[in-house]
C-alpha cells in the first residue's frame, strides 16, 4: 500500500522538474535576462557573481542565460528523437511481430544491419549530407534509436499474438489490420511509453556526444551538450563554464531515467 | 552445433556485402576529398590526378566498389592512404588493446552490477535499494566524456594513483576501463534488479521456500539461473559495442584502440581504414551475438538455437 | 522441472566448469597485466604530439608532426640558423652563379648514413629525383619543379633530371629553368633531405626504419602511441645532449596538461585554456617559453562572387572588427597584430599599422552601398578556437548590419568546401614552410593558385601577379623586397583577407629541462641543444 502512495511522487517530481526546465527554456526569450549570444569582451571568464549567477564564458556570455536557453534544444531534440524512434520502431515492431515470416526476417535484418554499422559514421554521414543543425541531429539520433523500440515491441507482440482474445477476434472474422490496430497496438502503447522515458535520458546524452564531435547545433546556439564540449578544456581554470551545463544535462537525464523507471514500475503493477 | 555456427557465420557474407555497399555509398556521398586531405597544401594538379588514379577514386562509385571487392577476395584490406600501412595489420595490432579495455570494463561492470542489482532487489524499498537506484540512475545520466574528465583529474592529477594516458598494462587500463564500465554497470544493476523482482514473484520460488530450502540456495540456484538470460543479453550488447571501440574514452585517455583508429579514418577520409574497420566491426558484432546465443543455450537448454530444428 | 535436472548435474561436470572458469580468469588476468613498458626512460626527453605522424618518408611528409620528427632523422644540403638565415648542413659551402640559375654545393666529407656508407653527391641526385618521380607520388614535387628538366622527367620523357648534376663525389650542382629567388630557402625543407638509395629501394612502402644522417635514430614507432628516437653517436655535427626523445601521442589537450603537471611530459605547447593558469603561477611563470610564429591568421572572403566581390563590403568588414581588442582580451595577447599577410618577422619594409577599427566608417559604407541587413555565411571547423572567433566576428558584424550565419563542418568537409569556394567567409591560417615573404604571397594571392593550392579567397589581380613573379625572379634582395612591398600594399588595399594576427605560441617546460629553444619553423629544431639536469 505504501508503495502505491510513493509511486506518484516518483513519477511527478521528475516530470515537474523537466516541465519546469523545458518551459523556462521555451519562455526564455520573454524573460528579463541577457541575450544568450551577447558577447562582452570586457568581462571574460568571470566567476559566478551577483550579476552573472553562473559566471561568464571565455567570450563574456552569461552562462546562466545560456543554460536556460540551452534546454530548449537539448530537451527538444531528445523528445522529438524519442518520438520519431518510438513511432517508427512501434510500426516496424508490431508489423514484424504480428505477420512474422519474410517481413519479420527483413525488418530484423535491417535492425541488425543498423546495429552493426558504426553509428558514428552514420551520424557523420547524416549530418554532413543534410544541412547541419538540430533537425539533422534529431534524424541522426532517430536513425539508430528506432531499432531498440522495434526489437522490444516485436518481442512483446510475439507473446500476445497467440493469446486467446486474438484468436477469438480472428474467428469472428476480423481483418489483420483491424486486429493489429484495435487489439494489439493498444497493448503495446504502455511499453513504448516506458521505453521512451528510458531512451530520453540516453538521447540527451547522445546530443552531447555529437556536440563533442562537432556535429551538433550550429554556433552560437546554446545547447547543454555544446556548452560542455566547447568549454571542457576550462574545467581546471574556469570550472563554472562546464559545471553548470553539466549539471543541467545530468539532472535532466536523471529525471528522464527516473520517469522511465517509475512508469515501468507502474505499468508492471497494472500488469499483475 | 557446428552446423548451426557455420550457418550463422555464412549469413555474415550477405550482411558484409550489404554493409560495405552502404558504407561505400555513404563515403561517396560525403563531401571531403580523400586525395586533397592527403597531399597537403601545394601539390601540383598532375600529382593529384596521379594519386586519384592510383587509389581509384576516379572510377566512380561502382568501379571503386568492385575494385575493393577484388582486393578483398585476395584477403587484402588495402593500405591506408595516409600512413601507407597495411590496414589489416593495424587492425590486428589495435584489436588486442580494444579487447583488453572491453574485458577490463566488463570485469568491473559485471560482478558489481549483478551484486548491486541483487542487493537492490532483495532489499527492495529499503534505504540501500534507494541509494543503489539513485547511484545507478546517476551512472546512466552522466555523459561519458564528463565522467572521463572528472575521473582523470581526481584519480590521476590529485591522487596520483594512475597515469592519465597511454596504452599499456593495468595501470594505464584502470581509468579508461573504469569510465567505460560506469554505464554498463548502471544498466546491469537496473536489469538485474527488475529481473529478480519478476522472478521473486514466480510461484516456484514460493514452492522452493515452502519446501524449506535455505534462502541462499534459492537465490543462487533458482533466482540467478533464471535471471541470467537478460543479464547475458545486456553483457553481450555492451561488450559488442566496446569491442567496436569507445571513441570518446579512447581519445581522452590516449588509448590506442579500434575506436580512435576508425574515427581518424573517417576524419581523414581514409577509405581503406574506414572499410576495414566497418568489416571488422560487423564480424565482431555477429560473433558476439552468436556467442551470446550459444551461452543462452548452455544456460537454459529450453532455448533452442533457432534454425536447428526447422 | 528442468531446473532441477541441471542443478543435480554430476559432480565431475561441476569441477570441469570450475576448471574452465579458473583457466579463463587466469588467462584474462595475465592478458590484462601483460605488456608493461611504461616507466620513463632515463635521459630521454618527453614531448607531446597531438596527432600520429603519418609517415617518415621525406618525400611524402606534409604534416607538421611528421616533419618535426624527420628533422631529427635527416639532413639536407642547407639548413636555417637561429636568425632564419641559410646555413651549411651537409653542404659546407655553395656558390650561386651570376644569372641566378646554377647552384653549386660542396659537400662535407665523412658524413655517413646509419648503415655506415658515406653521403656523396649522387645521393642527392637520387633523393631529389625520387621526389619528382611519378612512381613516388610525392605531393611535394613543387619544391623542385623549377629545376631544369623536371617537367620532362615527370612526364617520363627523360631518364634523369638534367638540372641535377653530379660534378664529382663531393660537388653537386642544381640548374634552374629561370631565376627563382626562394629556391635556396626551399632546400631547407623536409623533401630536400637526403636518403640512401639502397635502403629506400628496400623499404618501398614501409618507411618504418628510415636510415638517415641526422642526430637521432628511429628506435620505435607505435602508431597512435609513441615515437622513440635514440641519439646517433656518429652524427657529423654537434651531437645531441639527451640520450633520446620520446614523443607521446596524446590527442586531448586536457590530458596533455595533466601529463605535464604530473611530470610525465617535459615540454608542452600551452593550450589557450591553460595559458592564464600557468602564467599567473609564480613557480611556473619562469618556465614559459614564447615562440613568435611565422604565420598569419586571417578571415578570408570569397572575392570571386557576390557579395564579397564588392571591395567596399570587404573593407566594411575590416573596419567593423576590433582586432586589437580581440587579441588582447579573448586571445590573451598570444599573438602580434597583423598589418598585412606577410608576418612581421619576414617583412623587411614599412607598412601602415594594423588595426583600423572604425565602426562608424563601416556603417557608413554599408548604408551607402545599401547593404544593410545583408546575409552572409561563414564556415568553421569543429575546432573550438575557430568557433569562438567566428562567434565574436559575428557579434561585431551584427553591429554594422551584416547578418552572419555560422556553419560548422567536420574538418574534411570544411576543407573541401573552402577549396571549392563555397563559403562567403572562412577562417584559416598560413604557416611558413621556408622563411621568405614569397611564401606568404605567391601561394595565397597569385591567380595561378586558386582554390586548394592556397588562394582560397579566389583573389585575382594582374598587377599583384606580375609583382610577385618579378620578386621571384629577382636576385637582388632590395629590389625583390620592393616588389613584395608593392604587392602587399595592393593586397592590403584590396582586402581579400582581413589579416588578424601572427600567433605567438607559448610552451611550458619542466624545471629540469635546460637549453630548450623554440624555433619559428618546425624543420629548424634538430633536438641537439636540449638537456636534462635533475
Amino acid at each position: 500500500m505504501a508503495k502505491i502512495n510513493k509511486t506518484p511522487l516518483k513519477l511527478l517530481l521528475p516530470l515537474l522538474i523537466i516541465v519546469f526546465l523545458f518551459a523556462a527554456s521555451l519562455l526564455s526569450p520573454l524573460l528579463p535576462i541577457y541575450d544568450p549570444n551577447k558577447i562582452d569582451l570586457e568581462s571574460l571568464k568571470r566567476p559566478p557573481n551577483m550579476e552573472h549567477p553562473f559566471g561568464t564564458d571565455n567570450k563574456g556570455r552569461d552562462i546562466f542565460v545560456r543554460v536556460i536557453y540551452g534546454g530548449k534544444i537539448s530537451i527538444g531534440v531528445a523528445i522529438v528523437a524519442a518520438f520519431i524512434s518510438a513511432v517508427i520502431g512501434f510500426g516496424a515492431g508490431i508489423a514484424s511481430g504480428y505477420f512474422g515470416g519474410r517481413l519479420d526476417t527483413v525488418l530484423m535484418s535491417v535492425v541488425d544491419f543498423i546495429l552493426s554499422f558504426p553509428s558514428l559514421l552514420l551520424a557523420i554521414a547524416i549530418s554532413v549530407i543534410l544541412p547541419p543543425g538540430i533537425y539533422t541531429v534529431m534524424i541522426a539520433i532517430s536513425a539508430v534509436g528506432w531499432t531498440s523500440f522495434a526489437r522490444l515491441i516485436r518481442g512483446h507482440v510475439l507473446t500476445i499474438r497467440d493469446m486467446s482474445f486474438v484468436d477469438a477476434a480472428r474467428a469472428m472474422g476480423c481483418s489483420d489490420l483491424r486486429i493489429l490496430f484495435l487489439h494489439i497496438a493498444p497493448l503495446c502503447i504502455p511499453l513504448s511509453l516506458v521505453m521512451m522515458g528510458i531512451k530520453l535520458g540516453g538521447f540527451i546524452l547522445t546530443e552531447a556526444t555529437l556536440s563533442f564531435l562537432g556535429l551538433g547545433a550550429q554556433p552560437p546556439t546554446a545547447t547543454w551538450g555544446s556548452m560542455i564540449s566547447a568549454n571542457r578544456a576550462y574545467i581546471l581554470t574556469a570550472p563554472w563554464m562546464v559545471i553548470f551545463p553539466g549539471l543541467a544535462i545530468s539532472i535532466t537525464a536523471f529525471c528522464f531515467n527516473m520517469l522511465g523507471e517509475s512508469l515501468k514500475e507502474r505499468y508492471e503493477f497494472k500488469d499483475n | 552445433m557446428a552446423a548451426y555456427v557455420l550457418k550463422r557465420l555464412l549469413l555474415l557474407i550477405p550482411l558484409l556485402f550489404g554493409i560495405t555497399l552502404l558504407a561505400f555509398f555513404l563515403l561517396n556521398a560525403l563531401p571531403g576529398d580523400p586525395v586533397l586531405s592527403l597531399v597537403g597544401e601545394r601539390a601540383s594538379p598532375e600529382v593529384i590526378e596521379n594519386i586519384r588514379k592510383e587509389i581509384g577514386v576516379d572510377k566512380g562509385f561502382i568501379g571503386q566498389y568492385i575494385g575493393y571487392l577484388k582486393l578483398l577476395s585476395h584477403g587484402d584490406f588495402g593500405r591506408s592512404y595516409h600512413t601507407n600501412r597495411d590496414v589489416l595489420k593495424d587492425i590486428v595490432m589495435k584489436f588486442p588493446n580494444t579487447m583488453r579495455l572491453a574485458f577490463a570494463a566488463m570485469l568491473i561492470a559485471v560482478p558489481l552490477g549483478i551484486v548491486l542489482g541483487f542487493i537492490s532487489a532483495y532489499k527492495r524499498g529499503r534505504f540501500i535499494d534507494r541509494l543503489i537506484n539513485v547511484v545507478s540512475i546517476t551512472g546512466l545520466s552522466i555523459p561519458i566524456f564528463w565522467s572521463a574528465i572528472i575521473i582523470m583529474l581526481f584519480l590521476s592529477l590529485k591522487l596520483k594513483l594512475f597515469p592519465p594516458s597511454g596504452t599499456g598494462d593495468i595501470r594505464f587500463l584502470a581509468l579508461p576501463a573504469f569510465v567505460l564500465s560506469i554505464p554498463a554497470m548502471a544498466t546491469l544493476t537496473r536489469v538485474t534488479r527488475t529481473t529478480i523482482l519478476d522472478i521473486l514473484k514466480m510461484p516456484y520460488i514460493s514452492t522452493a521456500r515452502a519446501k524449506g530450502l535455505p534462502s541462499i540456495k534459492i537465490s543462487i540456484v533458482h533466482v540467478l539461473k533464471n535471471a541470467i538470460i537478460p543479464i547475458v543479453t545486456i553483457i553481450g550488447l555492451d561488450f559488442g559495442s566496446y569491442l567496436n571501440g569507445a571513441v570518446v574514452t579512447e581519445t581522452i585517455f590516449g588509448w590506442d584502440g579500434i575506436g580512435r583508429f576508425t574515427m581518424d579514418g573517417i576524419i581523414k577520409r581514409d577509405y581503406p581504414v574506414i572499410m576495414g574497420c566497418i568489416i571488422f566491426g560487423t564480424v565482431v558484432f555477429v560473433v558476439v551475438n552468436l556467442i551470446t546465443d550459444i551461452v543462452y543455450h548452455y544456460l537454459d537448454p529450453r532455448i533452442r538455437l533457432h534454425g536447428k530444428n526447422k | 522441472m528442468k531446473h532441477g535436472e541441471i542443478c543435480k548435474g554430476p559432480e565431475t561436470e561441476k569441477v570441469n566448469i570450475r576448471n574452465i572458469i579458473l583457466f579463463f580468469c587466469s588467462a584474462l588476468i595475465t592478458f590484462l597485466f601483460s605488456c608493461s613498458s611504461s616507466n620513463r626512460l632515463d635521459g630521454y626527453v618527453y614531448y607531446r604530439l597531438n596527432a600520429n605522424p603519418t609517415t617518415l618518408d621525406p618525400a611524402l611528409i606534409t604534416d607538421v608532426s611528421s616533419a618535426s620528427i624527420a628533422a631529427k632523422l635527416f639532413n639536407g644540403l642547407v639548413k636555417l640558423n637561429e636568425n632564419l638565415e641559410i646555413a651549411p648542413d651537409i653542404a659546407e659551402r655553395w656558390q650561386i652563379s651570376k644569372d641566378g640559375l646554377r647552384y653549386r654545393f660542396h659537400l662535407k666529407k665523412n658524413v655517413r648514413f646509419l648503415n655506415g656508407r658515406e653521403v656523396k653527391s649522387h645521393d642527392f641526385k637520387y633523393s631529389f629525383e625520387r621526389i619528382l618521380s611519378p612512381k613516388t607520388k610525392s605531393p611535394n614535387t613543387w619544391v623542385f619543379d623549377k629545376v631544369e628538366g623536371a617537367k620532362e622527367f615527370q612526364k617520363g620523357n627523360a631518364k634523369e633530371v638534367k638540372g641535377f648534376r653530379v660534378i664529382d663525389d663531393y660537388t653537386f650542382e642544381i640548374k634552374l629553368k629561370r631565376p627563382f629567388s626562394p629556391f635556396l630557402s626551399m632546400l631547407t625543407m623536409t623533401p630536400a633531405y637526403v636518403i640512401p638509395e639502397e635502403e629506400a629501394e628496400k623499404w618501398k612502402n614501409d618507411f618504418s626504419s628510415p636510415s638517415g644522417t641526422g642526430p637521432f635514430v628511429l628506435k620505435r614507432w607505435l602508431p597512435n602511441r609513441e615515437v622513440v628516437l635514440e641519439r646517433n653517436g656518429n652524427y657529423f655535427d654537434r651531437k645531441a645532449k639527451v640520450k633520446g626523445i620520446v614523443y607521446k601521442i596524446i590527442p586531448e589537450d586536457l590530458t596533455a596538461v595533466t601529463e605535464f603537471e604530473l611530470g610525465n611530459i617535459d615540454v608542452i605547447s600551452l593550450p589557450a585554456s591553460a595559458y592564464s593558469k600557468f602564467k599567473n603561477d609564480k613557480n611556473w611563470n619562469k618556465h614559459i617559453v614564447s615562440l613568435k610564429g611565422l604565420n598569419t591568421y586571417y578571415l578570408g572572403m570569397n572575392s570571386s562572387r557576390p557579395p564579397f566581390n564588392n571591395p567596399n563590403l570587404r573593407k566594411a568588414v575590416s573596419y567593423a572588427i576590433d582586432r586589437r581588442k580581440i587579441l588582447e582580451t579573448f586571445y590573451e595577447g598570444r599573438g602580434r597584430l597583423a598589418a598585412g599577410p606577410v608576418p612581421d618577422l619576414l617583412r623587411k619594409w614599412d607598412v601602415k599599422a594594423g588595426n583600423n577599427y572604425d565602426p562608424q566608417r563601416a556603417k557608413g559604407i554599408i548604408n551607402r552601398e545599401g547593404l544593410s541587413g545583408i546575409k552572409v555565411n561563414m564556415y568553421v571547423t569543429a575546432d573550438q578556437d575557430v568557433i569562438d572567433l567566428a562567434e565574436i566576428i559575428q557579434s561585431y558584424l551584427s553591429e554594422i548590419g551584416i547578418n552572419m550565419n555560422i556553419k560548422q563542418l567536420e574538418w574534411s568537409a570544411y576543407k573541401d568546401a573552402v577549396n571549392k569556394g563555397e563559403p562567403d567567409m572562412f577562417w584559416l591560417s598560413w604557416w611558413a614552410d621556408y622563411p621568405d615573404p614569397e611564401n606568404f604571397l605567391f601561394p595565397l594571392f597569385h591567380s595561378s593558385n586558386l582554390g586548394h593550392a592556397g588562394n582560397r579567397t579566389r583573389y585575382v589581380n594582374k598587377d599583384v601577379d606580375t609583382l610577385i613573379e618579378k620578386g621571384q625572379n629577382s636576385l637582388n634582395e632590395k629590389e625583390r623586397n620592393n616588389f613584395y612591398k608593392r604587392a602587399e600594399a595592393i593586397i592590403i588595399q584590396d582586402m581579400p583577407w582581413v589579416s588578424f594576427w601572427h600567433r605567438t605560441d607559448f610552451l611550458i617546460k619542466q624545471p629540469w629541462i635546460k637549453g630548450y629553444k623554440v624555433y619559428p619553423i618546425y624543420t629548424m629544431d634538430k633536438g641537439t641543444e636540449v638537456a636534462i639536469e635533475r
